[in-house]
């Protein structure tokens, strides 16, 4: 079903879209709750409340691009109860890969912030456009499904070691592009 | 969340870091979401695949039997089938099928360099040719740690690192595979044995990290790095690390160096962090190169030499502007390109450890040799900058004694 006729079913209050989205993105979106919280259980439970936050945004929502906006959803309450995990210690599954993003945030203290957040993915996506694909995927994949470094190689046909620099790489060009933009984060 | 920071967390603290890098992945989200799609049924670009050993061997294996096959059909039926040449076309077949990565490496080569049949008389990186000797000696220059050796026969300089760590080649002795040139896709994460490593290195301590061994890149346990070139601790598979190696106390990033490639290692018993180098890493690209060892903060660019003068330049940006440039030119590894004899070589001096410093040596036609970061690397820049390049420095450089 195409994404936006399952839209269409939330919109009619239609409890098929929940079966549909489950059928379409439950896969993924399970992969991103487990990369980042490290169990099934508890990937379970984000991805149930990803569907419940679904149901509640649409309407008013009407997104182009489903994948994406339930991943947003997805990433941002696994890493609400990693968040909560974490302050028990009682999940690690996502620390170093949060720690890798802590290379992309430039040095400075920014006296004028960047009014919103939403300019600031603005110029991280102009950013990703100018790397060539493979780049741009396997940064994507680490740091946006929270694959694992061993998944990234499988998937891309190459070594951890390659894999790492590549990202090393990225991150410090990130970083340039924040800071030549005034970014503080 | 709005990018303020919590106000009683001090900026730069690593609760304030963590939190800035949690609100880095959250904006993720918020990026095009084309750019998602793409990554969600990503896979490697096809010039990029390699073909897997558990395909090409069963394949190879295939067209074997099939060629064994016909062999025994002709024999038994007495046909007078050309086994010879059909024989080489299903063994061409074969070598075709499992040379699928090194495809990509001829391709990239063949793009980058003009005519390079890959048949350079001696390995290893041209040198400067100045002041060659009658016994076909060059002097080294006094600051660098390489000897230029002039071939009359052949008219190629080679350049061999002063220090007997190092192979003529400007490998660490044991040949790596990426010293062979292209592009390398498929380095196995294992390394082959360090054979044949000089005795002042065999002795060296030799961590493995995550499958790879690093090893310290000076043999004076007193060269310890400045706090200033420290950076984040490498925690990472550090109990593993300890575990196999209980000498290891801490490990950390290394002057902004990829750790895939150097880090910074203190051990229990040592004076500080020492430096710790990646022998068999393979830098694809002059990015990678550049990226990898933070060539920008890390590299200084000495005298520059000819085979007349000694030179000074007054504006070291000059190297980066008319050599460096371009960061997608191919390393084609050590015995690659250049059949002419190096025009010009710069001393190249490395944050934070002497034991990187190297040389760059430019060729009248047009290639790029260096052995910094002890192995030897080959860039095609092409002869009109590289006239450029000698063109610059005779007309802006200060020669010596002046």
């Amino acid at each position: 079903m195409e994404d936006r006729e399952i839209v269409d079913l939330y919109w009619a209050r239609d409890e098929q879209a929940i079966e549909e989205t489950d059928r379409k993105y439950g896969r993924q979106c399970q992969a991103i709750a487990r990369n980042i919280l490290g169990s099934e259980h508890d990937a379970e439970e984000c991805v149930s409340d990803t569907w419940m936050s679904a149901w509640n945004s649409m309407p008013d929502q009407r997104p182009n691009h489903l994948l994406a906006f339930l991943g947003k959803i997805v990433r941002n309450l696994a890493l609400d109860r990693w968040d909560y995990l974490h302050a028990k210690k009682r999940s690690a599954a996502a620390t170093t890969m949060l720690s890798e993003l802590e290379d992309c945030i430039p040095g400075f203290e920014s006296t004028e912030r960047h009014a919103e957040d939403q300019e600031t993915a603005e110029v991280i996506s102009r950013f990703l456009r100018t790397l060539d694909p493979d780049t741009r995927n396997i940064f994507l994949r680490r740091y946006w499904y929270a694959d694992s470094i061993s998944e990234i190689a499988a998937r891309f046909s190459t070594n951890e070691s390659r894999v790492k620099s590549s990202l090393f790489r990225t991150r410090k060009k990130l970083r340039a592009v924040l800071e030549k933009e005034g970014i503080a984060l | 969340m709005n990018g303020r920071k919590k106000e009683n967390v001090p900026a730069g603290s690593p609760d304030s870091r963590r939190d800035a890098g949690k609100h880095l992945f959250r904006l993720l989200g918020d990026i095009d979401a084309s750019l998602i799609e793409e990554a969600d049924s990503a896979r490697a670009a096809a010039k990029h695949r390699v073909i897997p050993f558990k395909v090409w061997i069963p394949a190879a294996a295939c067209l074997l039997l099939v060629a064994v096959a016909g062999g025994i059909v002709q024999f038994s039926t007495n046909v007078p089938v050309s086994t010879g040449s059909t024989y080489t076309a299903l063994t061409s077949a074969a070598g075709s099928a499992e040379a699928g990565s090194a495809e990509d490496s001829s391709a990239a080569l063949a793009k980058t360099a003009p005519e390079d049949d890959g048949a350079a008389a001696a390995e290893g990186a041209a040198a400067a040719d100045g002041g060659i000797q009658e016994d076909g000696a060059v002097p080294s220059s006094p600051e660098n740690s390489t000897i230029a050796s002039y071939d009359p026969s052949t008219g190629m300089t080679t350049l061999s690192p002063a220090d007997p760590a190092v192979t003529e080649d400007g490998t660490v002795s044991g040949d790596s595979p990426q010293a062979e040139g292209g592009v390398e896709m498929d380095s196995s994460p294992s390394q082959p044995p360090l054979a044949g490593v000089p005795s002042v290195y065999s002795a060296a301590p030799t961590i493995l990290i995550d499958g790879i061994s690093f090893q310290v890149s000076s043999p004076d346990p007193a060269e310890v790095l400045e706090e200033s070139v420290l950076g984040d601790p490498l925690t990472e598979d550090l109990a593993q690390i300890q575990a196999d190696f209980p000498e290891v106390e801490e490990i950390r990033e290394a002057a902004g160096m990829n750790p895939e490639c150097a880090v910074a290692i203190r051990m229990a018993d040592g004076e500080g962090f020492q430096l710790y180098i990646n022998p068999w890493y393979s830098f694809d690209t002059l990015g990678d190169l550049i990226e990898d060892l933070n060539l920008r903060e890390n590299l200084t660019f000495g005298a520059v030499y000819d085979d007349q003068s000694v030179y000074t330049l007054p504006d070291p940006d000059a190297v980066w502007d008319l050599l460096l440039s371009d960061p997608t030119l191919v390393n084609m590894g050590s015995g690659s390109g250049s059949e002419a004899a190096a025009s010009m070589s710069i001393d190249l001096e490395m944050e934070p450890s002497d034991s990187l410093n190297g040389t760059l040596a430019v060729t009248e036609d047009g290639y790029l040799h260096t052995n910094l970061f002890q192995t030897a690397k080959t860039f095609y820049i092409g002869e009109d900058a590289a006239r450029t390049f000698f063109e610059f420095v005779r007309e802006n450089g200060v020669p010596e004694g002046k």
